[in-house]
């Protein structure tokens, strides 16, 4: 039986608008179980412990005041905004562990009014930090420290600036550069992974 | 042939009418009015200990350029003006962005990712609703004091 060509188009057109609305796999992290800390102290096994949802990563530090906020607040709008937020999760791991302790993540936390059911704060020893980090190509290293008049020394890092977004099965799909990233964009590609 | 050019002629009136209407649409230059004026003031939220960033507007009003040559805290144990700034290796960074001049009839703009007042060592916990003081010191117009609302994110406007 011979197809008729204008339903074999329709049928080729719809398999490109799928494909196309289901992106690659960038980078797979659905194997990987990094034991990190939570806001509370927990040991969450990370992605691990994740799966299932759809995951909106950020990485930050809290001594960073100009771009890590724009991140934080861009993941607090997009939560916001999403009209379904069922099933979707965000998480911002620290690349500065040495400072931000459970505790110090906590109360950046609660600056943002962030909502502890959907957002996790991650951090841990930095070896294992450090892990994370490199699987998911994300750098950081100390660039600039003052010195006060009392002897304390303080630093600022240079850090890859990104957000990026996990599948149910703890894969990379989308990225984004963090501080600029569209919001609207990112709610429709959590979407097209529902 | 005059078929030809005509269309062409049509086309370059079209051109340098649209060019002369964009220069119209060109905002006119804010009179001068003698004084500095420093406007949408605000600051981050921060922990004690950590860092936060405060932002604002300086409109040199005044007939000659000036220069923020300094600023303090006495709620940071360090205050100085950065930039934001992507390196060779493409990261993110802060650094120092020295004096800052302005123009006579000019702005200089602090905002989210770009030049922003690095507030290191913040000596007590700085949470929405609150303000922290900035002292600002200009080369010709002295120092000047004002008061930065902490709020979360900028104002939308």
């Amino acid at each position: 039986m011979r197809l008729p060509k204008i339903l074999l188009f329709i049928i080729l057109t719809m398999g490109y608008v799928i494909g196309c609305n289901r992106p690659e796999v960038i980078n797979d992290l659905s194997e990987d179980s990094f034991p990190l800390l939570t806001q509370d102290s927990t040991t969450v096994l990370f992605p691990k412990d994740f799966k299932g949802d759809i995951l909106v990563v950020g990485f930050i530090y809290t001594h960073c005041p100009d771009v890590c906020p724009v991140i934080t607040a861009k993941l607090s709008n997009i939560n916001r905004q999403l009209e379904n937020s069922e099933g979707v999760h965000f998480a911002e791991i620290s690349f500065d562990p040495a400072r931000d302790t459970p505790s110090v993540l906590k109360k950046y936390m609660q600056s943002f009014n962030l909502d502890p059911g959907k957002f996790t704060m991650l951090t841990g020893d930095s070896v294992t930090v450090d892990s994370a980090l490199n699987k998911m190509d994300i750098l950081a290293k100390i660039a600039y420290s003052k010195t006060n008049e009392e002897g304390d020394t303080s630093y600022l890092m240079n850090h890859t600036n990104r957000i990026l977004i996990m599948d149910r099965k703890g894969r990379v799909r989308f990225e984004y550069p963090g501080s600029v990233a569209s919001e609207q964009i990112v709610i429709e590609d959590i979407n097209k992974l529902r | 042939m005059m078929n030809r050019i005509i269309p062409g002629i049509l086309f370059f009136a079209v051109l340098l009418s649209g060019c002369s209407s964009t220069q119209k649409e060109q905002p006119r230059q804010k009179s001068l009015s003698g004084n500095l004026e420093i406007s949408k003031i605000w600051a981050r939220p921060a922990g004690q200990g950590v860092n936060s960033a405060a932002y604002f507007t300086v409109y040199n009003g005044t007939t000659q350029a000036d220069t923020l040559i300094g600023i303090a805290s006495e709620d940071a144990a360090n205050a100085e003006v950065h930039e934001s700034y992507v390196t060779d290796e493409g990261l993110s960074g802060m650094r120092p962005a020295g004096i800052m001049a302005i123009p006579s009839g000019d702005s200089l703009a602090l905002k989210p990712g770009g030049f922003h007042v690095m507030l290191m060592g913040i000596k007590r916990e700085l949470t929405a609703g609150d303000s922290i003081k900035l002292t600002l010191q200009f080369s010709r117009s002295g120092s000047k004091m004002i008061s930065a609302g902490i709020r979360r994110q900028a104002a939308s406007n």
